[in-house]
């Protein structure tokens, strides 16, 4: 029940928002968001750790071909909903802090996209799956093309295709297991419970990977990124990387490990070997980067190769450290594109050269931005460095050198960040910026919950791991014992 | 005609629109009823039939409620004419839904094409026009009269026009090489024959030009109602004309039979080539003749792998594209009534200025772009699992199909784009209540059926 609730009560405020005035429209989209939110909280109080999925709804929707609406909780899932819930309450108070014209559909669409997230994150039917996780594509892509920047119809559309391509792979694949199954079914425990052999899993395997690598993304199919990244309303940024993201991640997790165990083991160290690469590449082209928006976005896809290492690591650890990571990272990521939009509209520019001594002009937003920025870099007692650390120890127990590589990620991080930082807000104080003003208090509302998770999380990181041990153990034995079996 | 002569113009399309309704009505009660029969050997009347029929009339319906704008008072002259040539057609359509026999196939396929070949040319003072219908005419006659010579010649080696009896004929010939031989080219003229009029490549090349000369509410139903009934028929000959030769000939020959190969090949060929010329083109009303040549592509796909399943899947492709391909059409002719241009250029910030009608338009193109929650994604979506149902090495086909989709949602979102991107609105586009309700309803239809397509499950899985 909770779990439909949390799926059709922003679906239908979503599409009443469409026929709202823009100021209502606004309201009740951040109503509904945080309406969810606290029912999110609900699920976290009913929620027992430890066991299976729950709080599941199932409703025959095609009998004939064996597709129900069923959708369930389990604790990565849980944590994932919750980080949707707490997430879009913060985006829609940063849009509306800005006069989006047609304010009314771009808050609509916002909320309709919550609703397909949520929907990936407990789909536990493969075509429900699919269907949420295509339409949780076109929110956003009207998003950027009618509030994006310049370029924005090349760009949003090349984010669309190459997506897509990944989509339709993914339901070749999930057809493939649907025929496989004795009666025509597309139930995950169907799909699970299928003894795979080998060239299928290699198959089946393949078409999920790409989908969810183009979704990550991981190198090389990352080129869609930065350009999207950039030309979408800030908004969009945040719900791509903060979300969108974690759609992949996610489903490597629930799709993959438990079905082609085979795959995962035999082919693991080459994707390991290429989400290190995206790392290094990644951080250095960070560094590099005059735009601080255009940076983050880099960084992002460094964040996600340390994710997608340890996706493949196989053991507890490692994907304690994975899905802790999904969490902190989106609010972080977040938190940081937060801090870029609020320093682009005060400045007009996000080019690091150009900026420089705004802690003189803006002291609280120097010390914000500076928490946000340490939870990015890991440093302990934040969000960020229990999962980085928990990723590098997972990794290193499964491959020294590929692990010793990707901790560069935190000497990276610390440059290309502390870099950035000092170049905007550290500094002689520059008389251009001296009518930019402090965070408003509407700012604040945004600002202090992030800093809350990220400290919260950083010292108490145990409620979390706690939620999500049981189906982390449960999946990790199970790649290991599909793996045995061959 | 007849309320013509008696002077009641003004009641001619509700009189059709009530007519074709009262049709739709009875053949539901037939499918409800399950009545069969069969009449004088030519015609049969079963599920199959009366599924068919219905989404037939269903079309013609729609069709009929949507292209009202066009012909009121001072746009054309004739209603009443046109009216009439479209009630022809859906005759020929209803009998390609039932024939028996081969002779009822030619019919039927000239009575679609006769009024189409007229209906084309019907806006007089265009050339494009003219040259539409002259064009259509011309290399339909020759489509048509190689399919004569095929039936000729199946009649020759099996010695019947009937269906049944061709197919038992077909399975006497393996003795005979000469028939044999002769049995192969009549097929393969058949298909030749029937190609051309679903628009597959290498026969396709009339298509852009016919589709983009013709008046919008006449592409509007030939690419709809003609290419479904084609199918049809094409799909009912080699289902239960050749299945059962081609069955015996994979235990005999123990390789594909040779007209497989060439369905395949036909198939793959109009895939690509639709949709990768679709991309170059720069308006809307060539970029949905490609389109319906592409998906034409996919609908052959059942045709090559008749089965209980594909035939529910070629139901409920066909519905999901002639409910899409009409929404599209309709929006293009609003468009192009006010701004007298079809390009991509016209379509400009649409989606401030009508956003009504942006809407609709981009649920249709999402819909034909295979994006769910559409019933273009459930059709897709159930032809793929009919065709891997069959045996999982399919999965190569579904490949190439999706290949192709993935190509087409380039130039579904082209207009899109030009909707939603644009910075200016133009002029608003003034649309009467009644049309605009129309529109709405049955764009709906796209969503409401792609969330429930159990209704299409249900009457697909009856007609066979």
């Amino acid at each position: 029940m909770i779990a439909a609730l949390l799926i059709l009560f922003p679906l239908v405020t979503g599409l009443i928002c469409f026929a709202l005035p823009g100021k209502r429209a606004s309201r009740l989209a951040l109503e509904s968001s945080i309406l969810t939110l606290l029912v999110s909280l609900y699920a976290f109080y009913a929620f027992i750790n430890g066991q299976q999925s729950q709080l599941e709804v199932s409703y025959p929707w095609i009998p004939s071909i064996g597709i129900n609406f069923h959708i369930g909780i389990d604790g990565i899932s849980l944590l994932l909903v919750f980080l949707t819930a707490f997430l879009t309450p913060l985006i829609l108070l940063s849009s509306q802090s800005k006069a989006y014209s047609q304010s009314s559909n771009f808050n609509a669409l916002v909320i309709l996209m919550q609703a397909a997230l949520i929907g990936v994150f407990t789909a536990k039917d493969a075509f429900v799956f699919y269907v949420f996780w295509e339409l949780a594509l076109i929110p956003i892509y009207f998003i950027s093309l009618i509030w994006g920047g310049e370029n924005r119809k090349p760009v949003t559309f090349k984010f669309f295709i190459y997506t897509t391509v990944g989509s339709l792979l993914m339901l070749a694949s999930i057809l493939m297991l649907y025929s496989l199954t004795p009666n025509g079914s597309f139930e995950i425990s169907a799909f699970y419970a299928l003894p795979l052999p080998p060239i299928y899993q290699y198959i089946i395997f393949t078409g999920f990977f790409l989908a969810f690598a183009i979704k990550m993304p991981i190198f090389p199919l990352h080129t869609w990124q930065p350009d999207t990244y950039v030309t979408a309303p800030t908004e969009g940024t945040m719900l791509l990387s903060g979300i969108m993201l974690k759609m992949g991640i996610y489903g490597v997790i629930r799709w993959i490990l438990p079905l082609t165990p085979i795959p995962v083991v035999e082919w693991g160290w080459i994707i390991i070997l290429l989400a290190v690469i995206g790392i290094i590449y990644a951080s250095v082209i960070a560094l590099k980067q005059p735009n601080f928006k255009r940076m983050v976005a880099y960084v992002s896809i460094a964040h996600v190769g340390l994710m997608a290492a340890g996706l493949f690591a196989g053991n507890e650890i490692a994907l304690q450290g994975v899905v802790i990571q999904m969490l902190a990272h989106g609010i972080n990521v977040v938190g940081m594109f937060y801090i870029v939009d609020l320093i682009t509209r005060r400045t007009g520019t996000d080019v690091l050269d150009q900026l420089g001594g705004l802690r003189n002009q803006a002291p609280l937003l120097a010390t914000f931005f500076l928490i946000i920025l340490m939870a990015n870099i890991a440093l302990p007692l934040t969000n960020g460095f229990v999962g980085e650390y928990l990723l590098i120890v997972g990794l290193f127990q499964h491959d020294v050198w590929m692990a010793s590589v990707a901790a560069l990620t935190i000497i990276f991080g610390a440059a290309y960040m502390l870099n950035g930082y000092q170049k905007m807000m550290l500094g002689a104080k520059k008389e251009i910026y001296n009518h930019v003003t402090d965070v408003t208090t509407k700012e604040l509302l945004v600002l202090v919950p992030i800093t809350i998770m990220i400290i919260g999380m950083g010292v108490y990181p145990k409620f979390f791991l706690d939620i999500s041990a049981g189906p982390v153990k449960e999946i990790v034995n199970a790649l290991h014992q599909g793996y045995s079996l061959k | 005609m007849i309320s013509e002569i008696i002077g009641l113009k003004k009641w001619i399309w509700s009189i059709s629109t009530i007519g074709i309704a009262g049709i739709l009505g009875l053949t539901v009660y037939e499918v409800i009823n399950g009545k069969t029969g069969v009449f004088y050997g030519m015609i049969e009347q079963n599920n199959f039939s009366s599924i068919f029929s219905g989404l037939l009339l269903f079309i013609t319906f729609i069709w009929f409620l949507l292209a009202k704008d066009h012909y009121k008072e001072g746009n054309n002259a004739n209603p009443s004419d046109q009216a009439a040539l479209i009630i022809f057609a859906t005759v020929g359509g209803l009998i390609l839904t039932s024939y028996t026999n081969l002779t009822m196939l030619f019919l039927g396929i000239e009575i679609v094409s006769i009024p189409m070949f007229i209906l084309a040319g019907s806006d007089k003072k265009n050339v494009l026009s003219n040259e539409s219908s002259l064009k259509y005419f011309i290399m339909g006659a020759f489509a048509t009269g190689i399919m004569l010579f095929g039936i000729a010649l199946l009649y020759g080696a099996t010695g019947s026009f009937d269906l049944a009896g061709i197919s038992n004929g077909l399975m006497m010939t393996f003795q005979n090489p000469n028939l044999f031989f002769l049995v192969l080219i009549g097929i393969s003229f058949l298909m030749v024959g029937l190609a051309f009029k679903v628009s597959a490549a290498p026969f396709h090349f009339w298509v852009p030009d016919v589709y983009e000369g013709a008046p919008t509410v006449i592409t509007a139903f030939m690419s709809t109602f003609v290419k479904t009934a084609a199918f049809v028929a094409f799909f009912k000959l080699f289902a239960f004309g050749f299945y059962s030769f081609g069955a015996y000939w994979m235990q005999f020959f123990k390789t594909y039979p040779v007209w497989a190969m060439q369905l395949f090949f036909l198939s793959a060929i109009t895939i690509l080539v639709g949709n990768i010329v679709a991309v170059s083109q720069t308006n809307l009303k060539r970029t949905l003749a490609y389109s319906g040549i592409a998906q034409a592509g996919y609908l052959l796909l059942t045709v090559l792998l008749p089965s209980p399943d594909t035939l529910a899947a070629l139901f409920i492709y066909t519905t999901a594209y002639s409910i899409a391909t009409l929404v599209a059409f309709t929006a293009l002719y609003h468009v192009q009534k006010v701004k007298n241009d079809y390009s991509f250029e016209a379509f400009r910030g649409l989606g401030k200025s009508n956003p009504g009608i942006a809407v609709v338009l981009t649920l249709a193109m999402l819909s034909l772009g295979g994006i769910p929650p559409t019933i273009g994604f459930f059709a897709k979506f159930y032809l793929f699992k009919s065709i891997l149902a069959l045996n999982p090495v399919f999965i190569w086909v579904i490949l190439l199909a999706i290949i192709g989709s993935l190509i087409s949602l380039y130039y579904y979102f082209k207009v899109i784009i030009s909707m939603f991107g644009g910075d200016e609105s133009g002029t608003k586009i003034e649309l009467t209540t009644s049309d605009r309700i129309i529109l709405y309803a049955v764009a709906s239809l796209i969503i409401l059926l792609g969330l429930i397509p159990g209704i299409l499950l249900e009457l697909g899985s009856m007609i066979i």
